[in-house]
């Protein structure tokens, strides 16, 4: 057996950050569309009796179709507008050639070593001391602003770690972080904005009660056209805002220190990490003064160790667990609160309508929504599966990849009714106060049958995953299979989800459908070995232990294509 | 008076700032763009936090240029000057500052064996200076320095 050196490649897949940034996305669009228009606008004008009902109807159909695309719209406007404005307020200059040649000359060497071709306008902060850049603009175009400390200190001083840090940002603009970072920062700003509205609905009430007690009748008549009631549904919408606002906030926050890793694992494989190294240990040891839920770089130390080890890339991440729970039930929740609810008054949630009459809705929006965020669960499996099978020399998956799997179930419960708790609380706080206490306890206990769901499903995945991953030679074969195995997980955990547990309740039925989608994948499997081919010479490859194969015909070693290995000896 | 006395304070900063900060001297037309425009307002340090930037590098911590500094005390010592009576002294300083950058060499002029400060008033600048550094916030240590290097400029003039 040859010395292989093997190394995980964390850019496999479709990344688990880039789902999360879209959640981020959709939420802002999603949110101001669902309340202001419907709990705000729509209360105050058609509730009242001014319209006939289907004319109402139609009117909130009319309303959401305009807002839903305008929402997506502005949001693009204003992250279009984003270079500009950031040029602006920090007084950013245009890096002149003449002004900084040798400056310019070692930047061209850069991008020739990296074969970075983006479109790159360099720019320069001059009142920054620090030695420090940042990236930023669209899709169409990047800037990158070196700071002035960078510029003229580190230039002069410590010309290697100047190189470090403009490749750390190259980085960030050869892995997409652009535009999907100043995107969800866009969104969140449109929605920090938006606040104004319910907060202005708050205030012209107290304006209007105010009104009423100096100058009674007529304006009390007012305060009650416009229902007392909406008060605490304009209250509500305020605090639905702030939470999510602060849930935005944080996961951007988090997504966008995950993807210092992966721009510093872009150094690697251009194979600059030493000099990486060496830049990031001038900083550890000193006091981070950015507070850990605002900053959005993790601490030099652990940034050191990753570029040592890449393998903490390819740990479960909790986090994705959570929000990928939480949104799964948010999504469904927008969607039918909009479409059937607030548009077809309130079909729903109507005592004589329930699951079971619209089940086949149900069962489309949900497979949708979980599909989509079965892609960033399946990545972190996926990830995490490579880890066990090629550095940890599993033949599968290890012991710990199955207590992970647990305890990523039960986050995703957690998430799940954290989300129905939030949801829940507004309904609650609308209609009901007294139902909280028991609708409180069901929702803790409800995380069981969604975390058992959660679990079978990624069971499956980590079974057929594995068995895919390693012999899944070229990326077109590997991506084939991820989507197959992950939409397959998919749909399980749908069946498990609303047909087993939620109708029939009974999760046994769960075992069945896990056993049932085993069966599909295990001729899916078999036939995928009978027809694999050598990537190299394409010719047709026997059954072999597929990690230790190499081509009968070109004799060379087969790896899969998600890791990096080069024979430390020839064959 | 006030154009040529804010042409006075930057044209002795970039000559300072050769001396003691050349590394950070391509960035002084920057400064001194930001200066002139106002140069009651500017003030030293602001607008050189370190932030965490998104997607950027994020290095904690850094020390501030030292060229706003030097604007700075050069700008109060031309104010003190002025308002002690020094305004000739001033418009002679600038001539020879003139001279020497367009020689790019600095003379001292012994000829008339008379400072534009004496010790007395060095003094009284001082402790001027250091009333306004605190205002502007001008690290002390940085400040002392930057002070007798001007301070050594002008009279050297």
């Amino acid at each position: 057996m040859p010395n292989i050196e093997i190394r995980l490649n964390p850019f496999v897949y479709i990344s688990e950050t880039d789902i999360r940034f879209y959640l981020l996305i959709l939420t802002a669009v999603l949110l101001p569309v669902f309340w202001i228009f419907f709990y705000g606008f729509t209360i105050v004008t058609f509730e009242s009796d001014i319209f006939e009902l289907e004319s109402r109807y139609l009117l909130r159909f009319f309303i959401i179709a305009v807002l839903a695309s305008v929402f997506p719209a502005v949001i693009y406007w204003r992250y279009s507008q984003e270079p500009k404005r950031i040029i602006k307020k920090m007084q950013l200059k245009k890096l002149d050639r003449e002004k900084y040649p040798e400056e310019c000359q070692s930047i061209d060497k850069i991008l020739t070593e990296t074969s970075v071709n983006n479109r790159i306008i360099w720019m320069y902060h001059p009142f920054d001391p620090s030695e420090s850049a940042f990236t930023f603009g669209t899709t169409e175009v990047s800037y990158i602003c070196l700071s002035g400390g960078l510029l003229t200190r580190t230039f002069t001083d410590d010309i290697e770690s100047f190189k470090s840090i403009i490749r750390h940002e190259l980085g960030h603009i050869i892995n997409g972080d652009v535009p999907k970072a100043y995107l969800a920062v866009s969104a969140s700003q449109i929605l920090l904005t938006l606040i104004i509205l319910p907060v202005a609905m708050i205030a012209a009430f107290g304006v209007l009660v105010v009104l009423g007690t100096i100058h009674g009748e007529g304006f009390t008549l007012l305060v009650s056209a416009v229902k007392p009631s909406s008060l605490l549904t304009y209250l509500n919408v305020l605090l639905y805002f702030l939470i999510f606002l602060t849930i935005i906030y944080l996961l951007r926050n988090q997504i966008i220190r995950v993807r210092e890793f992966y721009a510093d694992a872009r150094v690697y494989d251009w194979g600059f990490s030493d000099n990486l190294i060496i830049t990031l240990k001038k900083y550890t040891g000193l006091k981070s003064q950015f507070d850990i839920l605002g900053k959005f770089h993790p601490e030099p130390e652990k940034r050191i160790e990753a570029l040592k080890n890449n393998s903490g890339l390819f740990a479960q991440n909790l986090l994705v667990a959570f929000t990928a729970g939480f949104f799964y039930n948010l999504f469904p929740f927008f969607i039918f609160s909009l479409i059937i609810d607030y548009i077809f008054v309130g079909f729903f949630t109507h005592p004589d309508y329930g699951l079971r009459q619209v089940f086949g809705l149900v069962f489309i929006i949900d497979l949708i929504s979980i599909t989509f965020l079965m892609v960033a669960i399946s990545s972190t499996f996926h990830r995490t599966l490579l880890k066990d099978i090629f550095t940890n020399h599993h033949r599968f998956f290890s012991l710990a990849t199955v207590t992970d799997a647990i305890t990523f179930s039960l986050t995703f419960g957690l998430g799940v009714q954290m989300s129905v708790l939030l949801t829940g609380v507004i309904i609650v706080l609308t209609t009901n106060i007294d139902r909280m206490e028991e609708n409180l306890m069901g929702i803790f206990l409800n995380i069981i049958p969604y975390a058992t769901s959660m679990f079978i499903s990624l069971f499956f995945l980590m079974i057929f995953a594995s068995l895919s991953i390693q012999t899944s030679y070229s990326k077109k074969d590997a991506m084939k299979n991820f989507f197959l195995f992950t939409c397959l997980s998919s749909i399980l955990y749908i069946f498990n989800d609303l047909i087993a547990a939620h109708l029939f309740y009974n999760q046994l039925l769960g075992v069945v459908f896990f056993l049932f989608f085993s069966l599909i994948a295990c001729v899916i499997i078999m036939n995928m070995r009978r027809n694999l081919h050598c990537p190299h010479c394409n010719e047709k490859l026997n059954n072999q232990n597929p990690l230790e194969l190499s081509c009968p015909k070109c004799k060379k070693r087969l790896f899969s294509w998600a890791i990096y290995a080069s024979l430390l000896n020839s064959v | 008076m006030e154009d040529f006395k804010t042409e006075l304070a930057s044209d002795l900063s970039r000559e300072i700032a050769r001396d003691i900060a050349p590394n950070e001297l391509k960035l002084f037309d920057d400064f001194k763009e930001k200066f002139v425009k106002n140069p009651e307002a500017f003030v030293t340090g602001k607008g050189q936090k370190t932030k965490d930037p998104m997607l950027g590098f994020a290095v904690p911590g850094a020390d501030p240029f030292i060229i706003p500094t030097i604007l700075s005390v050069v700008w109060i010592a031309i104010d003190f000057i002025i308002k002690t009576g020094g305004e000739a002294a001033i418009k002679k300083l600038g001539e020879k500052l003139a001279e020497n950058t367009a020689d790019k060499i600095i003379k001292t002029d012994q000829s008339q064996g008379k400072r534009p400060l004496t010790n007395e008033q060095i003094k009284e600048l001082k402790q001027y200076a250091i009333s306004q550094a605190k205002i502007e916030k001008i690290n002390e240590k940085k400040f002392s320095l930057i002070f007798d290097a001007v301070i050594g400029k002008i009279n050297q003039m």
